[in-house]
């Protein structure tokens, strides 16, 4: 095991191979380099720093019965000063590297978890909304409750209905990069949220809007393909000339054409 | 007959002058050393601080396999995280997404984690705001040192690496500083394998930074009707030296720790090893008492 850099000695992980990160700590604090630096004597403590298997059996017992005690200190601190714990933890790992009560506290008390909590649909829109039990690490954990709200036909239209409305506005502030992926991305989840009448009203404007933003990129063939979606969409799609570009409004017509003389 | 007087005093005198002291018993040598521990009581761990970070950016649009979309699920984790923190924390909320690129998001704030809960509940994803600039902004705003090591910061995002900075520095300077970072991550996106190397700093928790002064200690003549005390030190002073002959030591601890009666012979090193953690209880204590023969005294 290489000496870590002398500045910061960092060496175990998260969630990320915890094993591997615990074992490599290990071996770190095994090192006779590494032994100088994280395993260095606290104020107060013999020099050098004595471990559980220290020869002198009083300076042996001691190490236990000391990393006993920074682990009863590091659960005391652990809701509220996690990273005091850890440094706790690490430092009862010098002392007893053995010990199984330490190996639990390393694995609970990593500096950055990476969490990846279940999502569930709750049927019951207030579910959400309810506190979860447990430590604010604990609940980290916790899976995530989303209502099923209007779910089924349709379930995220709100969220849909947000996307359109934000590419619109990336398309008013000519934007049309952007607003062509939030469109595009908003016929995507339309796409996954059903067949209703509703859903597919949401389908054709998104598609419109991908439309919309292909014309103002000089992309027509890609605008053709984008309006035949709306038009697969919701055949009878009419678009209110007032507020669309001409040119959209004549590439729908044409593309409505188009469309009847394949038939 | 006064001749013979006279030699005798004399002979009296030869032998007080210059015999005794020859064959005076030389002193006993003590050595007394504590290995201690926390203190019985340590200060409170004080109130916990929450800082939430809700990745609003346009890429939480993306649906999750399991329904709603990644935004919908760090609005409602987020919210249930506000309402679910112990009474009393510190909130904070940061939004990342909005009018602003790839900035490092706002804060919006309240002491009230309902208010809080709800105006999370009403974001809506748009723009794009950088993970790691958000991060140091909060490390920022975090201003001493104590605030730092009692903050939990928990970041809901799908870890889009649309406005790039470096996370795992970012991170890295958090902890350093004394928060814990949770990153709860939406969508299928690695986190960079760089935060596994990130780990707390080296060296004690401020309430562990100084140690307890050594404890006092005194010597105590056995048998005699009143205690006398023959010596009194500091745990951890170099040898001292006392007369000879049974006595007890007592040890200035929490509660006092009475050894002995010893036989403290004459030339002769006593070494008095004790280990006290008082937050151990009755097992946070032992002791170790060795005598070293007059012959191999010589050497503490």
């Amino acid at each position: 095991m290489p000496a870590l850099p002398p500045d910061r000695r960092r060496a175990v992980a998260p969630r990320l191979g915890l094993a591997a990160a615990l074992l490599g700590l290990a071996l770190a604090l095994a090192g006779a380099a590494a032994a100088e630096e994280p395993c260095s004597p606290w104020p107060g403590e013999p020099s050098p720093l004595p471990n559980a298997h220290d020869t002198d059996r009083l300076l042996a017992g001691w190490a236990r019965a000391r990393a006993r005690e920074l682990g009863g200190v590091a659960q005391e601190l652990e809701a509220v000063r996690p990273i005091d714990a850890r440094r706790l933890w690490v430092h009862a790992l010098c002392l007893d590297p053995g010990s199984a009560t330490v190996h639990e506290g390393l694995a609970r008390s990593t500096p950055i978890r990476v969490v990846r909590p279940s999502v569930v649909m709750a049927s019951h829109p207030a579910a959400d909304a309810a506190p979860r039990a447990g430590s604010l690490a604990d609940q980290v954990e916790a899976p995530i409750v989303l209502p099923r709200s209007g779910a089924g036909e349709g379930g995220d239209l709100g969220e849909i209905d947000s996307s359109l409305r934000y590419a619109q506005r990336l398309l008013q502030a000519a934007r049309f990069e952007d607003g062509l992926r939030t469109a595009e991305r908003a016929e995507q989840s339309a796409r996954a949220a059903g067949a209703g009448a509703a859903v597919r009203e949401r389908r054709a404007r998104a598609a419109v809007l991908c439309a919309t933003a292909e014309i103002a990129l000089g992309r027509d063939a890609a605008a053709q393909a984008s309006l035949e979606r709306a038009l697969e969409a919701r055949p009878e799609l009419s678009l209110d000339p007032a507020t669309t570009s001409p040119k959209v409004v004549r590439a729908l017509e044409a593309a409505r054409a188009a469309r009847k003389a394949e038939r | 007959m006064r001749l013979r007087r006279v030699q005798t005093l004399w002979l009296a005198g030869l032998a007080l002058g210059c015999g005794f002291p020859r064959h005076a018993p030389p002193p006993a040598r003590l050595s007394v050393e504590v290995l201690s521990g926390a203190p019985r009581a340590l200060p409170a761990p004080g109130r916990p601080s929450l800082v939430v970070l809700v990745d609003e950016s346009e890429s939480m649009r993306q649906r999750l396999s399991a329904g709603g979309t990644r935004a919908a699920a760090a609005r409602a984790g987020a919210a249930s995280l506000l309402r679910g923190a112990p009474p009393g924390s510190e909130l904070s909320v940061r939004v990342l997404g909005g009018d602003g690129v790839c900035d490092a998001g706002t804060a919006i704030g309240s002491t009230d984690p309902e208010i809080l809960a709800r105006l999370v509940s009403r974001l809506e994803p748009r723009g794009a705001s950088s993970l790691a600039a958000a991060l140091d902004a909060v490390r920022a705003g975090l201003h001493d040192r104590d605030r730092a090591t009692r903050t939990r910061v928990v970041a809901f995002t799908d870890l889009e690496p649309r406005c790039g900075g470096d996370l795992c520095a970012a991170a890295g300077a958090l902890v350093d500083a004394g928060s814990a970072l949770d990153l709860v991550v939406l969508g299928g996106r690695s986190a960079p394998l760089c935060l596994a190397q990130v780990e707390a700093p080296a060296g004690p928790p401020s309430a562990l930074e100084r140690a307890a002064p050594p404890p006092g200690f005194r010597v105590e003549a056995e048998g005699d009707p009143e205690p006398r005390v023959l010596v009194q030190g500091v745990a951890g002073d170099p040898v001292t030296t006392l007369p000879p002959g049974a006595a007890r030591i007592v040890l200035a601890l929490d509660p006092p720790l009475v050894l002995g009666p010893f036989d403290l012979a004459s030339g002769t090193l006593t070494r008095v090893r004790v280990v006290d953690l008082p937050r151990l209880g009755p097992g946070g204590r032992a002791w170790h008492v060795e005598t070293v023969p007059a012959g191999e005294a010589a050497a503490p």
